[in-house]
């Protein structure tokens, strides 16, 4: 286990930028965002490069236009307009949105900018149907207090979210519109020193915290994403993109700082070597001496037109093998780099060639390529011009092995790992937005905001506690959690004692996703609050509230009225109860003569099989108690 | 009512004078003119903001009515300036959405017949 003086020693050195959606509707037009329809309509596209202002055409451009891939963008009614499509320029920024930023951005003690200025940042993608994503500053230079200290909050942000990805087939990628436009707050942290990843993990929950307790802010899957930057001593600065769970951040942070320790531990190795980069030769077409081979997946590209590029790595041989971080060798790394220009990715001489029934290709190759022992050799195969990019780029990536981890932007995979997708971007990528113009943002108005600012967040769990009368812990996990905002409203519409709403929110709903395995996340407020409403108006039992939950969360198209309906938790009436009661007693008199008051444990047992979920257990256990003293009386009397 | 070009635009070239419309238009708001600007396109929505023609036509006091149809927008000035001859008030009138005559939204097969 690494500690807190090992990370300083190795200067280790952090950026955070959350992101998170808001509330409310699109950024720049009137669309909903609830991202609840089917699409009706789909739109199909292609990118092509053009020259620039400068007169040149952008290198990323003219590589994705290379890729000449299909778009396709389905289109949802409610949810996207032509704004969207980008037929009709964007409208006025959605004031909502911007009080939220602004809000946000208070709260974390930022310095609200004079003027706001929309800005288009370059995507090729086409995750953007315009080419570029609309981005704002509204606030720079906070902060945020962690351990005594003060994090520093460099900017906060207002920008538009991308396209959903629905499919993606190499050479068509489906995207939904309707996410295009939801509007994210973006807070960038400042250069964050001397902390551990599970520190650095916490201060991004605390940001979290901060940008929740507005309460205009979303939750579930997906309204949260993390961007981070790692460097280390010798090392260099890696941005890592779609950190999906904040629980993943600390992971993220140690497999990099172990995977850049590892890059500069091999490019010394290499050096001592005597490996030069000279030494590495540009990969060559090998087609023909492939022609007779019985791999399948090389055979199968072939066959489609495909070509093989391959080339020698000098004294690499052995070090393919070899993990850079859990979960991520060397070989993967190179592959990840011809898989960016859209090929499988690539085979070399450390694997099993036995097995990929390649071994004599191997050996010619080795002499063809007049390569030595100590050198690996791989193939990629492919459409040309691909195989022929994605050939080079293997060889420029093992080029920079002798120079230790280059700057890159990588991806954050589900299982803490990264993958390289492309080299860091300049900051030419940024550029005004002209169809919108400057905003000033007056004194007035922020002050305004200023004024009426929602409570800290430590602040709400003294609330919770003092005035709701909700143990502390179970305070600070409502507030910590992503159900802050329906609690509060929960609290607010119903008469529900407020311990029964936020352990509902916090552990009734963590039980299903976890027990049942529903993505209970899903679940959207309006449900959740339809549920509870119905427990307050007597239509459910609390009892019954984790199973219409459940139910709920596996279809939430169906109204709470229905799932009590199908489930046989209509509720009873009390004269129900009771008549239950009564013959319960009936059939069970001759145990109640002879165990008197000791029957009542069975009595209980046997009322609740017929009526859990359907009536208040404690209204039970008092009707079942009253009854039988009533019957034992007149017993007695009878005896 | 001015039914401009595309966006809502008209000639506003600053050195020949003779051929802008812009001293007209200067001239028509200090008398306090009412100026509203639609679009001869079919379709669509006017933009005082993508050009900088529009955008020197807005800051000289054209209102410009998002998709209003010029015969719409037309009659429905003639019953504002009933009520009010204020500018602003007219301006906040002219983009206020009574019955149905301006659309928030623009959607995918609006044009499609």
């Amino acid at each position: 286990m690494r500690d807190k003086s090992f990370y300083r020693s190795i200067g280790l050195k952090c950026g955070l930028e959350i992101h998170q959606r808001l509330k409310g509707g699109k950024l720049f037009c009137s669309c909903r965002s609830t991202l609840s329809e089917e699409p009706s309509l789909e739109i199909i596209r292609k990118l092509r490069a053009v020259y620039g202002e400068l007169g040149v055409v952008d290198r990323a451009a003219a590589f994705e236009h290379m890729r000449n891939r299909k778009f396709v963008y389905k289109y949802y009614p409610s949810e996207s307009c032509l704004v969207e499509c980008d037929e009709e320029p964007p409208h006025q920024v959605n004031k909502e949105a911007l009080e939220a930023a602004i809000t946000a951005a208070l709260m974390l003690n930022a310095k609200v900018v004079d003027e706001i200025h929309v800005m288009r940042k370059t995507v090729i993608d086409g995750s953007n149907t315009s080419g570029f994503q609309r981005t704002m500053v509204i606030a720079l230079d906070g902060y945020l207090e962690y351990k005594g200290e003060k994090i520093p909050i460099a900017q906060v942000c207002l920008e538009e979210e991308a396209c959903g990805i629905l499919e993606d087939w190499g050479d068509t990628v489906v995207y939904r519109l309707d996410r295009l436009g939801i509007p994210l707050v973006e807070v960038s942290t400042g250069l964050l020193e001397g902390y551990s990843p599970e520190e650095i993990q916490e201060i991004a929950l605390l940001i979290g915290v901060t940008l929740r307790s507005t309460g205009k802010v979303r939750r579930g899957l997906g309204s949260t994403r993390q961007d981070l930057n790692v460097s280390i001593s010798g090392g260099s600065r890696v941005e890592i993109k779609g950190v999906q769970e904040l629980e993943l951040i600390s992971k993220v942070v140690e497999n990099e700082v172990e995977r850049q320790l590892s890059l500069i531990k091999l490019a010394k190795e290499l050096k001592e070597a005597g490996v030069r980069e000279e030494d590495f030769k540009p990969p060559m077409e090998v087609t023909e001496l492939f022609s007779e081979t019985k791999n399948r997946v090389i055979k199968r590209a072939l066959k489609s037109g495909g070509v093989v590029f391959a080339a020698a790595l000098p004294g690499l041989s052995g070090f393919a093998s070899r993990e850079l971080c859990p979960g991520l060798t060397l070989g993967k790394e190179l592959a990840y780099h011809a898989r960016a220009y859209g090929v499988g990715g690539i085979i070399h001489s450390d694997e099993d060639l036995a097995k990929l029934k390649l071994e004599d290709e191997f050996k010619k190759l080795r002499e063809l390529l007049k390569a030595g022992s100590r050198d690996l050799i791989f193939i990629v195969a492919g459409p040309p011009d691909r195989a022929a990019e994605a050939s080079r780029a293997v060889v420029e990536r093992a080029k920079q092995l002798l120079n230790g981890p280059p700057e890159e932007t990588r991806a954050a995979n589900p299982d803490g790992t990264t993958r390289f997708t492309r080299p860091l971007p300049g900051a030419a990528r940024m550029y005004p937005e002209t169809d919108i113009p400057p905003m000033p943002i007056p004194r007035e108005y922020v002050e305004s905001i200023r004024a009426s600012l929602p409570e800290h967040w430590e602040q709400k769990v003294k609330r919770f506690t003092e005035q709701l009368g909700l143990p502390r812990d179970l305070a600070r996990q409502v507030v910590w959690s992503e159900y802050l905002s329906l609690f509060e409203e929960a609290v607010e519409k119903t008469r529900l004692p407020p311990t029964l709403i936020a352990s509902t929110l916090v552990s009734t709903l963590k039980d299903i996703k976890r027990r049942d395995k529903i993505p209970v996340e899903q679940l959207p407020d309006e449900k959740i609050m339809e549920a509870l409403l119905a427990v307050d108006g007597g239509k459910i039992s609390k009892e019954a509230l984790p199973d219409v939950l459940r139910e709920l969360a596996k279809s939430p198209g169906e109204t709470v009225q229905a799932i009590a309906a199908r489930l046989g938790i209509k509720p009873i009436t009390l004269e129900e109860l009771r008549e239950i009661i009564s013959s319960t007693i009936q059939d069970n008199m001759e145990v109640v003569l002879e165990k008197r008051e000791r029957a009542l444990g069975l009595i209980m047992g046997r009322v609740m099989a017929k009526v859990k979920g359907r009536i208040d257990g404690k209204v039970v256990s008092e009707e079942v108690k009253r009854k039988l003293k009533e019957v034992l009386s007149t017993s007695r009397v009878e005896a | 009512m001015i039914e401009g070009t595309g966006f809502g635009h008209t000639p506003v070239y600053p050195r020949a004078e003779k051929l802008s419309w812009l001293p007209s238009i200067k001239r028509a708001v200090e008398e306090s003119v009412a100026l509203v600007m639609t679009s001869q396109a079919l379709y669509g929505r006017t933009n005082p903001y993508v050009y900088r023609n529009a955008r020197v036509l807005k800051q000289a006091g054209v209102v410009y009515v998002e998709d209003m149809l010029t015969e719409v927008a037309y009659v429905k000035l003639g019953w504002v300036l009933g009520h009010t001859q204020d500018p602003k008030e007219v301006e906040s009138l002219m983009l206020t959405d009574i019955a149905g005559e301006i659309s928030s939204r623009t959607l995918f097969n609006t044009y499609l017949i």
